[in-house]
């Protein structure tokens, strides 16, 4: 068990790694950064000063080093625009993302694990056809619009929930709702294909003609097995919910770390979103590293891999 | 006498091709017909949007602004489907955004399809080091937060029509490498790659002439998905203004211009989403029909 764990993480620090690189090779592509932050008409010294200034005129390779040593000591930098430090407005903004992001995986789960399991049970029945009707729904709905279906309906129309920011928790109920659909049918699919395996296994029919209740072989026999790739694709669901829950945000005006990413973007604020991109990925890697470690305590046989 | 076993044996010898297989099978698959139509809907609309687009997409009228569609009160056959706020009409800026969306979401797939292809069929044939180096990219590029790089990307090198699906396929490589790999590992274990390697053959030709015919139904199907979902994406993108830029009819940017006056004219945006969600709809039955006709064991 130790020696997986260890293979593991020294695969998930490589990954981060790796992932810095890219994050800060990124925005260095974005032209000469100290020509625009001085602005139009700016003269040589200035922008001299400007590159002084963040440190813009050394190598790469040690404003790279530069830039991780800060990293490591807690300190992302400032942004560009309002010299703020980058992880207070991590900080600040992470909250309202993940309530948006866990409430949608909750949802998500709690609809697609019964409808999983059922749809496996009864194959080829009405219900069948109706899980894989809401999952073929599910993915295909451009997630904008069916944002804004919502808001007409449910904002507009019945006037039964709030469309914009997020003064209350009925602000949540939308976004969630609109998140949850795109990773709902996946998870329902997942299940869907572990039920039909583990129904067919000796250990099922052995519950089976012991007379166990069916719910007690559905839910503790099969389910139990089939569960394994789902713990997985939960955690990568949440870890994709916190990165691309960005479009969500932005329709219903919510304050959440995609739509900080997004206005730094715009303005090519360096440091917060190489920041944000990082940390975004630190997040997703320790989320499938937690992950695996749930597998193979629920499941020995990975542990010897 | 001698001759009737000798003529039953070469009958049950004469099996369909895979092909006949596939074709017999498609007659009766409702999904793969409805799939298939909807996208040769969809590419006859792009292909031939010059001629039968009613007008110019581009073309502004100060005073026709937000007219009604023809079923509405006060609708013209003029403009089928009404004008937006510029004076626009819909239905031409509609078939041109067709245009858009096949060739990003198409584009996108078959950039991706031959990297992470590429990169899968390395890794599952030569295995070791090269598949340990697979297997690692293909971690950093499920750790990174997609729709952000995306976004970032588009910052830095612009919303053009090739940027966007070079862009888009740099999204998407990932589960085509996976698939590859994986099937790669698969065929790699028949006799007949074990065969061909006593006898001499190349790398290359191993992998040209007996991997990848192998393996080519997979990636196909697993293209298919990557198409819906990278219209899907680009339509996202484009709606975030951080995608195709305007004027061009993106359909995703037919819904974000429309926003503004969706309490007042919700067709608007009801449009192009619908057309968005057919459109996604069928390539996705379309792809599901193909790996149900082309399955070995024939499953429904």
């Amino acid at each position: 068990m130790l020696k997986y764990i260890i293979k593991r993480l020294a695969i998930a620090i490589l990954v981060i790694i790796a992932v810095s690189v890219i994050s800060f090779a990124l925005l260095r592509l974005s032209g000469n950064l100290a020509q625009s932050l001085a602005g139009e008409g700016a003269t040589q010294q200035q922008i001299a000063e400007i590159e002084k200034l963040y440190g813009l005129d050394k190598p790469l390779v040690s404003q790279y080093m530069d830039w991780v040593v800060k990293v490591l000591q807690g300190d992302m930098g400032r942004s560009l625009f309002t010299n703020e430090p980058v992880f207070r407005m991590i900080v600040d903004h992470i909250g309202v993302t993940a309530i948006i992001a866990s409430l949608a995986l909750t949802l998500a789960i709690v609809i697609a694990i019964p409808l999983g399991v059922f749809a496996g049970v009864y194959k080829n029945s009405w219900l069948d056809r109706l899980a894989l009707g809401t999952a073929v729904f599910g993915s295909a709905i451009p997630n904008f619009w069916f944002a804004l279906v919502l808001i007409y309906v449910f904002g507009v129309q019945l006037r039964m929930l709030p469309i914009s920011g997020n003064a209350t928790w009925q602000h949540y109920i939308l976004p969630a709702i609109t998140l949850a659909t795109g990773v709902m049918p996946q998870i329902m699919r997942l299940t869907r294909a572990g039920m039909l395996d583990t129904l067919d296994a000796e250990y099922v029919k052995m519950a089976w003609a012991k007379g166990l209740n069916p719910m007690t072989v559905f839910f503790k026999h099969a389910l139990r097995n089939a569960i394994l790739p789902v713990v997985a694709l939960s955690a990568v669901s949440l870890g994709f919910l916190l990165g691309g829950s960005v479009i969500v945000e932005a329709v219903f005006a919510l304050n959440g770390i995609g739509s900080l990413a997004y206005h730094a973007i715009k303005q090519a604020d360096f440091p917060v979103v190489q920041s944000i991109l990082l940390f975004l990925s630190c997040i997703y890697v320790v989320l499938t590293f937690l992950a695996d470690l749930i597998n193979a305590r629920l499941d020995p046989r990975i542990r010897l891999r | 006498m001698a001759s009737a076993p000798t003529a039953t044996n070469t009958q049950e010898m004469d099996y369909p091709s895979p092909w006949q297989n596939a074709w017999e099978r498609s007659k009766t698959h409702i999904g793969l017909q409805i799939g298939f139509s909807i996208v040769l809907l969809a590419a006859l609309a792009a292909i031939f949007a010059p001629l039968i687009a009613p007008a110019d997409p581009y073309a502004q009228s100060l005073t026709s602004r937000l007219l009604p569609a023809v079923w509405q009160p006060n609708g013209s056959w003029d403009h089928i489907l009404g004008t937006d706020a510029y004076g626009r009409d819909v239905l031409s800026r509609l078939l041109y955004g067709t245009q858009v969306t096949m060739i990003v979401g198409f584009g996108a797939a078959v950039v991706s399809g031959i990297v992470g292809s590429v990169l899968g069929i390395l890794g599952g044939y030569f295995g070791g080091k090269v598949d340990a180096v697979v297997i690692f990219l293909i971690n950093v590029k499920l750790a990174m937060p997609g729709v952000l790089i995306a976004l970032s990307l588009v910052s830095i090198f612009g919303g053009s029509l090739i940027s966007i699906t070079v862009i888009l396929a740099l999204l998407f490589w990932d589960r085509f490498a996976v698939v590859a790999r994986t099937a790669t590992q698969q065929v790699c274990a028949n006799e007949y790659i074990a065969a061909a390697e006593c006898v001499g053959a190349s790398r290359t030709w191993i992998i040209f002439r007996e991997i990848l015919p192998n393996i080519a139904n997979q990636i196909i199907i697993i293209g298919s998905l990557e198409m819906a979902i990278a219209i899907l994406v680009e339509a996202a993108l484009s709606f975030l203004g951080l995608g195709i830029q305007p004027p061009t009819p993106s359909w995703g940017i037919l819904v974000s211009e429309a926003r503004a006056f969706m309490f007042l004219k919700p067709h608007l945006i009801v449009i192009p989403g619908m057309a968005i969600f057919i459109l996604v709809i069928g390539i996705n039955l379309l792809g599901d029909g193909i790996r149900d006709v082309t399955a070995p064991q024939g499953r429904n």
